[in-house]
């Protein structure tokens, strides 16, 4: 089979309930269209998502895709995404993550994975070049996805090498609607793709095995990885590399844009106890890198007893320090390491988890609900809660389909302060603050999500002003999705964003070696367009309203009490305004919706 | 407080611009009524030498590096009017979290 080089050309269809697998071809043009990752599974999931269908039912496709950088010497390209119908949210969902899974998983010879149907009991699939194995995985059920995943590998052997697994913990098994799919101690983490495994009683998938892909200029590709990853070492991902994202903390403080207390505030009094420094206080933290990347952001901090690492210790980043910690108002550096990690070996997603907590602590103070203990600040209440979260044990089992589910059965005005959109809970960047953010919040497919949109970037930026949006946000708000989407399809690290002059031709000049395409950052940029309304038109089939897009009440009537953003909220004509110009910007309709003509420019009729 | 009123200009550094330069502020112009962001940063190399390179490219933030006066708008403008009492905030453009 003539293929492209740089892909397999053909992805693997497992049916769980048939216990059966084939090979599917790609059509002709997809994989110039899509690329791969988030791009490539929108049309997966597309084709094989049937409308309206329920996330956890067994007709409901969970996709794992990789992408054409994969397997190649370009740094931070170890990556690959998961794809389904969320379960928190309703609509598409695209997580991803980096390992040796996405190494293993392509040598297995297929571009993509996909999974329909459900198995009798729990299971482990096996992929290989030689075909598919379905494996009883009635002993590893209960067990974190770590203990599970060295299991596994122990039990197939050194065969092909060697397998690499991803797995669910129990709160996959519980069908927790924001629970992780987990490998190598990393984690897809937004969205509860956890779960949608979870119904399939999907305990594990393996992979292993020697297919490699041919690439078009290997010469040229080896040039241009040496200079990327020197790159890669410079002043742009200092940061990342000497402080890790966990930095971020004190400076959006200083800001007012460290979302506080349920949203409540964007300043946090006590932030100076949870600063690196702080968090380290005991011992000095270590470093790590994911799989075939140099930058090396993983920054673990120590915590005795959690064997997370050899020696203990928790990989902690901004948005699990900043969701198990202000958000919840705790301040205690051991409390927040131990969430994050119970998170960890749970399978829970650390954004959410919190959120959930978070809100259900304000609530419990305006007295709409009574769960003694569960106050802000309280570290241990909120360990109590993870642990009922994780196991749907009394509150946790409301709280564990998330803080839209829970508001609507709590009531009152918990509604107006529920922090999330389209279900997914919001990351630690203050809307009131950071307003290209709200924007990017808004109208965003995953729903509030900072990696999809990336508009913080603009805030971050003299462009506009983050608290008084001005007419102009608009363009670079798409710019900067559309520069996230390619970087989230190819697939590559967005922490290596700062190394390119201009991230779009940057990327051509990567794809080109790779597949021979001689693509330009004209087509790119078409491509990108062509990936977030192919995302906007799954969500349509799916049922979506324009009464989505928006934000919770609270930040259209709450302005920001204290700090560097004192007195910012949001204005709902002047949002409602740039959703209109952002869907006209995008070719849709000014409510969203995507023409028929628009479809069939784009190829997605 | 020190750098409030016409005491000078407040430079805070967060991030890799406060590990280069060791500390988390220092006051610069001391005695001026106005001045520039320009001659502010220029002011901060001079006492700092650590940031001149890395994060700051003559008087302007270097590439990746943004200012933001009294934490609100952020800036690479070396013309941007500064007043005593003001704080200047150098941090990196880079906010993924």
């Amino acid at each position: 089979m003539s293929t492209v080089p740089g892909y397999h050309g053909r992805y693997l269809r497992v049916d769980l309930s048939e216990r059966t697998s084939r090979e599917v071809p790609w059509p002709d043009g997809v994989l110039r269209s899509f690329l791969g990752g988030g791009g490539l599974g929108a049309w997966v999931l597309r084709r094989e998502t049937p409308d309206g269908v329920d996330p956890l039912s067994p007709e409901s496709p969970l996709v794992f895709v990789f992408s054409p950088l994969v397997g190649s010497p370009l740094t931070t390209s170890a990556k690959f995404a998961v794809l389904a119908k969320s379960p928190l949210t309703g609509r598409i969902n695209d997580s991803l993550s980096s390992s040796h899974f996405a190494i293993s998983g392509k040598r297995t010879g297929y571009d993509a994975i996909v999974i329909v149907g459900a198995a009798e009991g729990a299971t482990t699939l096996v992929v290989t070049p030689d075909g598919v194995r379905f494996e009883s995985a009635e002993t590893e059920w209960g067990l974190g996805s770590r203990e599970t995943g060295q299991r596994v590998r122990d039990r197939l052997g050194g065969e092909w090498g060697g397998f690499r697994v991803a797995a669910i913990g129990p709160a996959g098994e519980r069908l927790v609607h924001f629970a992780t799919i987990s490998h190598d101690a990393r984690h897809a983490g937004r969205g509860g793709l956890g779960a949608v495994m979870g119904s399939k009683r999907l305990k594990a998938i393996a992979v292993a095995g020697d297919r490699v892909v041919s690439f078009a200029d290997p010469g040229r590709l080896v040039e241009i990885s040496r200079d990327l990853s020197k790159r890669s070492l410079g002043p742009a991902t200092a940061k990342y590399r000497e402080l890790g994202t966990v930095d971020n903390l004190v400076t959006f403080n200083r800001l007012g844009s460290l979302p506080t207390r349920n949203f409540q505030g964007g300043v946090f009094a006590e932030a100076s106890m949870l600063s690196p420094e702080s968090l380290e206080a005991d011992r000095d933290r270590t470093r790590t890198s994911c799989a075939a990347c140099t930058i090396g952001c993983e920054h673990i901090f120590p915590l005795a007893g959690s064997g997370q690492e050899e020696g203990g210790g928790v990989r902690m980043e901004y948005e699990n320090l900043f969701a198990l910690g202000p958000l919840c108002g705790v301040s205690d550096p051991r409390a927040v390491l131990a969430a994050s990690a119970l998170c960890d070996e749970l399978g829970l997603d650390t954004i959410s988890t919190g959120a959930s907590i978070a809100f259900a602590m304000e609530c419990a103070e305006r007295g709409l609900v009574e769960i003694p203990g569960l106050r802000f600040g309280n570290g241990d209440a909120m360990l109590s809660m993870i642990d009922d979260i994780g196991n749907r044990r009394e509150w946790g089992d409301l709280l564990a389909e998330g803080t839209r589910a829970a508001a609507e059965r709590i009531g009152g005005e918990s509604q107006s302060f529920a922090p999330h959109v389209k279900g997914l809970e919001i990351p630690g960047y203050e809307p009131r603050a950071l307003q290209a953010m709200a924007l990017g919040f808004a109208v965003g497919t995953r729903g509030a999500d900072h990696n999809r949109s990336g508009a913080y970037e603009v805030d971050f930026s003299p462009e506009v002003g983050r608290i008084d949006a001005e007419p102009g946000t608009i363009e670079p708000v798409v710019r900067v999705e559309d520069e996230a989407v390619l970087m989230d399809s190819l697939i590559l690290c967005k922490f290596l964003r700062g190394v390119f002059e201009d991230r779009v031709a940057g990327m051509a000049e990567l794809l080109r070696p790779v597949t021979g395409w001689d693509v330009s950052p004209e087509e790119l940029r078409e491509t990108a367009g062509r990936i977030v309304t192919a995302k906007k038109a799954y969500n349509i089939a799916q049922g979506w309203t324009p009464a989505e897009d928006t934000l919770p009440q609270r930040f259209f009537e709450e302005p920001l009490g204290e700090g560097g953003s004192q007195g910012a909220q949001l204005d709902p004509d002047r949002l409602a305004a740039q959703i209109r110009a952002y869907n006209l910007h995008r070719g849709w309709t000014a409510e969203g919706y995507v023409p028929e003509d628009r479809l069939v420019a784009l190829g997605l009729a | 407080m020190d750098g409030e009123g016409t005491s000078g200009v407040t430079v805070e550094f967060f991030g890799i611009a406060r590990q280069r330069a060791g500390r988390t502020r220092i006051v610069v112009c001391r005695g001026l009524e106005s001045t520039r962001l320009g001659d502010v940063l220029l002011a901060a190399a001079e006492r700092l030498p650590e940031l001149a390179g890395e994060c700051l490219d003559g008087s302007r933030p270097q590439d990746g590096y943004l200012a933001n006066i009294n934490a609100r708008r952020f800036t690479t403008d070396p013309d941007t009017p500064i007043r005593a009492g003001d704080h200047v905030l150098l941090l990196a453009a880079d906010a993924g979290g």
